[in-house]
């Protein structure tokens, strides 16, 4: 199947400052493609770039077989986009929002209340946006960003800010977007957000993809697992031992931490994802 | 251009017009100007002589005074009160006409009667006041000057009250607040909200977004332009020749508030350019208001092009015909910047696409 | 309330008003226009009516008339057609003229009408050609010798001091008004900077510092007055206002700064952006600015005009600064004056300190 969004060696620059060096990146339809990176990576200006805001310096963007910016309006009758700011109409009501977003991609007729259901706004549909709280808000963004039932959908950290409860239905959105089949390319530096929703994740650092697999194999690849093991020594005192599962001599060293004292707590971990950006770039996500 | 995407541009800014407080002044002001303006600046000019009069016996010269032209009379009950308030200034002069003074009038006596006059009135209003009493008294005594009195007027027959001049300026702000501010004003907050990245991110072309927003400025501008001269009068024989001209005003003034609105950045330097740049706009008016200035120089700013025909039309009767030259002037200067108008808005464009 | 942390946020904003380009351009222009608009207007009332007079036999009578009135000069001209001339070219500032026939004198010896020409420009108000239509006839009838039947014209009874030849000129009435242009620009500053606090949340900020609310109150109100009450007295100066009584001025126009600020800190609290924040201080300033527009027009001001906010203020400056008045004179209308400022600033004080703690 050919992909939905198809990026090859894409570069932008910002007078002398470039942003994106020669990206290339391919998202599949019902993928959900997360885009990592730390601010100023050039997350956004991708996201630019292939929604036909910025013109490319160099390289090709193809969108549902459709050659961006040449069938940009084309393009843009079927995607979706939610911006990272809340750009919504204040004095327009959130039904007024979404009626007006449907007038422009030419939708007759549309009703706005079971999309407004969805984001579990029907209850407020007629109350101006301008009275919304932040969690609120960023749900309507959603909800305009699906007015077209969009085939490809482009996330600027839709849930940045939000409480958990908010969060997670964002999520449950994306997901079941997803499994309608459009493609997904979500921005975040929320690694655990990346890791529970992505199929892949793009580590992208100082305008360049590092590295793009699932975060499944990220882990498996360029992590390490350990034990830590927590006991309790003759003296009282707690201590704490790290065994690496890698190391040859696991038993040996288990075996060690084990006699130290008593036993309190024994967990496994495996490294982040956060941990693997370190690793790739050299810095964290919030450096 | 969709003109389709324009129009629903031009909706949903018709829609959220009235919890606008930019539009509700675009409505409201042009109303209230020309009431403010009529109401107190034709009197501040050319106020008239403030007469109060005690009548006491239901005098002729009492209804005579009340018939001319140009001083307003005002009968009051009380003397005492009169006084005060010709002492206060209330009234240039005040006259009180005992009981008989017609009679006394009419049988040749002479008759004391008092003028109070306050300290503030002009010598020429006392003046007038007093000759003119003067004359009714001596109708009333049965004396006639042995004299036909003949008035003519010299000079140029087409003075224009100052009332009248000051229509430039009211059709001026209407077109101008509905034309130029209402359409630049909404590109900044559409800029500062960054609801115009949501609007690119659709089929909806920047060059559609001007279109509807430059659309609004027009209507309304030509709308404001109507009520404004229906409130004053103004329409004269021409209606349709000065709708086309408050057409082309509004198209000019659209255009020039797409240009500051596609360049400001925020509201604040919105204002600052349209308050430093107002002279530009409002120059041809002064130059109405006051005749005796050197007119040719009215001719360098633009909305002279479609303020001197109106007000020519409307107030001193020319002819559709004898503004073809405006007409003209007015189209190429609305041609002259189409271009600008999207040399900005694609500018425009650029810079939001590279701000984060 | 610590003075120490008021200062500090005065100073800050200060700096914002120097760093806010719309204001240092209106600011700008004011102290350019306002006084440049003042200085440009006449400095003295023309209340002479300029007539010029054609006639043979007449200038006892003619002689007598212009004397007995301030409000008359006349000019002797040959003819109709020099008459005509002065009026057309503005010669003498000739408003009008008469022309007697030559034979006038021995024609109303024989009791026979003649015709006297009136000639007028076409800016004489009709008030005036009906008088001049008048001053012919009586001319006629003083040249017969027929007197007035009264002496009202001769013996006016002037009430109140008599200011022929010494009228308050319209720019010398322009006074209040411009001075409250200047205090109501400075009145919207403040909303916006108070409305911009309050938007951007920068109140929270300073909030959670050892700065109390009264302290961001209070260096609102130093900073609306101060600012206020300084631009408006340095065009009061640049537009001759201290010539008389410079205290009164000065105590005036402190109070006027503190309404105006009080209005202020209202509208700021109720501003949701630069827009709102500027078309709700024009809607209050609208009715406040019209016992200033009142002063302009002879006569005592409606009661309702004088119960309005900013008539003390305006009433003060225009006795103080046309007729010389003293604090005896004025301390009504100061006393009006600082109720309403003590009002106005204490409504600020109580809605913005809501606005800010409901944050």
């Amino acid at each position: 199947m050919s992909p939905a969004v198809a990026a090859r060696e894409l570069s932008y620059a910002y007078g002398d400052h470039v942003a994106v060096d020669s990206i290339s990146v391919d998202v599949a339809p019902g993928e959900i493609l997360g885009f990592l990176g730390p601010n100023g990576a050039g997350k956004s200006t991708t996201i630019k770039m292939l929604t036909g805001q910025l013109r490319p310096a160099s390289g090709t963007i193809e969108v549902l077989g459709m050659a961006m910016p040449a069938q940009r309006t084309a393009i843009q009758q079927r995607i979706g986009v939610c911006f990272e700011e809340k750009n919504l109409y204040l004095s327009m009501s959130a039904e007024e929002n979404l009626r007006f977003f449907a007038q422009l991609f030419g939708m007759a007729g549309f009703d706005p209340a079971p999309l407004l259901d969805r984001v579990g706004l029907a209850d407020r549909a007629r109350d101006r946006v301008r009275e919304y709280s932040k969690g609120m808000r960023q749900r309507l963004m959603m909800a305009r960003t699906l007015v077209n039932s969009p085939d490809v959908l482009f996330l600027d950290e839709p849930t940045d800010g939000l409480d958990p409860v908010s969060a997670r239905r964002i999520r449950d959105l994306v997901r079941a977007e997803a499994a309608r089949g459009a493609a997904v390319l979500l921005t975040t530096h929320d690694m655990m957000e990346a890791d529970e929703l992505s199929d892949r994740v793009a580590f992208i650092n100082e305008g360049l993809i590092l590295a793009v697999d699932t975060p499944e194999q990220l882990k498996l690849s360029h992590g390490s697992r350990s034990l830590r093991v927590r006991t309790r020594g003759s003296d009282g005192d707690v201590g704490e031992k790290v065994v690496a599962l890698d190391d040859p001599d696991v038993a040996g060293a288990m075996s060690a931490a084990l006699s130290t004292g008593d036993v309190l707590t024994v967990h496994s971990e495996e490294a982040t994802l956060e941990d693997i950006f370190v690793h790739f770039a050299g810095r964290g996500l919030d450096a | 251009m969709n003109l389709r995407q324009a129009g629903n541009v031009l909706a949903k800014d018709l829609r959220l017009g009235p919890r606008s407080p930019v539009f509700l002044w675009v409505l409201a002001l042009p109303i209230v100007f020309t009431f403010l303006i009529t109401a107190v600046f034709g009197d501040l000019f050319a106020p008239p002589a403030r007469l109060a009069v005690v009548d006491e016996g239901s005098s002729r010269i009492t209804a005579a005074l009340q018939q001319v032209d140009g001083i307003e009379v005002t009968v009051l009950d009380d003397s005492d009160a009169m006084t005060a308030a010709v002492e206060a200034h209330d009234y240039d002069a005040g006259l009180l006409l005992p009981a008989g003074t017609d009679e006394a009038l009419a049988s040749g006596q002479q008759t004391e009667l008092e003028l109070l006059v306050s300290g503030q009135s002009l010598a020429s209003t006392r003046l007038v006041i007093g000759v003119t009493t003067l004359d009714e008294l001596r109708a009333v005594a049965g004396s006639s000057p042995p004299v036909e009195v003949v008035v003519t007027t010299v000079g140029d027959q087409g003075w224009v009250p100052v009332e009248d001049r000051l229509l430039p300026f009211i059709v001026m702000y209407a077109v101008v607040i509905a034309g130029l501010f209402l359409p630049a004003s909404s590109m900044v907050e559409e800029r500062e909200r960054r609801t115009l990245d949501a609007l690119l991110i659709t089929p909806v072309r920047m060059s559609e977004v001007l279109v509807g927003k430059g659309a609004l400025g027009v209507i309304l501008a030509v709308m404001m332009g109507w009520v404004t001269l229906a409130l004053n009068g103004a329409f004269g024989s021409q209606p349709l020749a000065m709708t086309l001209f408050l057409l082309l005003g509004g198209v000019m003034m659209a255009e020039l508030g797409l240009v500051v609105g596609s360049w400001a950045k925020d509201s604040n330097t919105l204002f600052t350019t349209v308050k430093g740049g107002a002279l530009l706009v409002v120059a041809p008016v002064l130059f109405t208001l006051f005749p005796g200035l050197p007119q040719w120089i009215a001719q360098l700013f633009p909305t002279y092009y479609f303020l001197q025909p109106i007000y020519d039309m409307a107030v001193t009767g020319t002819t559709f015909s004898d503004h073809l030259v405006d007409l003209a002037a007015c189209v190429a200067i609305c041609l002259a910047l189409i271009p600008a108008v999207s040399a900005m808005g694609r500018r425009l464009e650029q810079q939001m696409a590279a701000t984060v | 309330m610590s003075p120490a942390v008021v200062s500090t946020i005065v100073g800050k904003d200060l700096k914002e008003f120097r760093a806010d380009r719309f204001f240092l351009l209106i600011t700008g222009l004011s102290v350019v226009f306002y006084p440049l608009i003042f200085w440009l207007l006449p400095a003295t009332v023309d209340e002479t009516l300029r007539v010029g007079v054609v006639q043979r036999g007449l200038d006892p009578v003619v002689t007598a008339v212009a004397e007995g009135s301030d409000g008359l000069a006349v000019v002797e001209l040959a003819d109709q057609t020099a008459l005509e001339q002065a009026l057309l070219s503005g010669e003498g500032d000739l408003v009008a003229g008469l022309v007697f026939p030559d034979d006038f004198v021995a024609a109303a010896a024989f009791g026979e009408k003649t015709q006297v020409t009136v000639l007028v420009t076409a800016d004489v108000p009709p008030e005036v050609e009906t008088a001049l239509s008048a001053l012919a006839g009586e001319l006629a009838l003083l040249a017969l010798g027929e007197p007035p039947p009264s002496d009202l014209l001769a013996e006016p009874v002037v009430l109140g001091n008599d200011l022929v030849g010494d009228q308050v000129s319209l720019r010398e009435q322009l006074r209040p008004l411009l001075a409250f242009f200047v205090l109501m620009t400075e009145t919207f500053a403040l909303a916006t900077l108070v409305a911009a606090e309050i938007q951007t949340r920068t109140v929270t900020a300073v909030l959670v510092t050892p700065a109390t609310r009264t302290d961001f109150l209070a260096a609102k109100g130093v900073v609306g007055t101060g600012v206020a009450f300084t631009e408006a007295a340095l065009i009061m100066a640049l537009i001759g206002g201290f010539a008389t009584g410079a205290p009164i001025l000065v105590v005036a126009l402190l109070l006027g700064a503190g309404l105006v600020t009080g209005i202020g800190m209202v509208a700021g609290s109720f501003g949701r952006d630069f827009m709102t924040v500027l078309f709700t201080s024009i809607l209050i300033m609208i009715p406040l600015m019209i016992p200033a527009f009142s002063a302009l027009f002879p006569g005592t001001a409606n009661a309702w005009v004088q119960v309005l906010p900013t008539y003390g203020f305006v009433q003060t400056v225009v006795e103080v600064t046309t007729a010389g008045a003293g604090w005896s004179d004025v301390a009504p209308d100061l006393l009006l004056l600082a109720g309403w400022t003590m009002a106005a600033f204490a409504a600020g004080w109580v809605v913005l300190g809501r606005r800010v703690a409901t944050l």
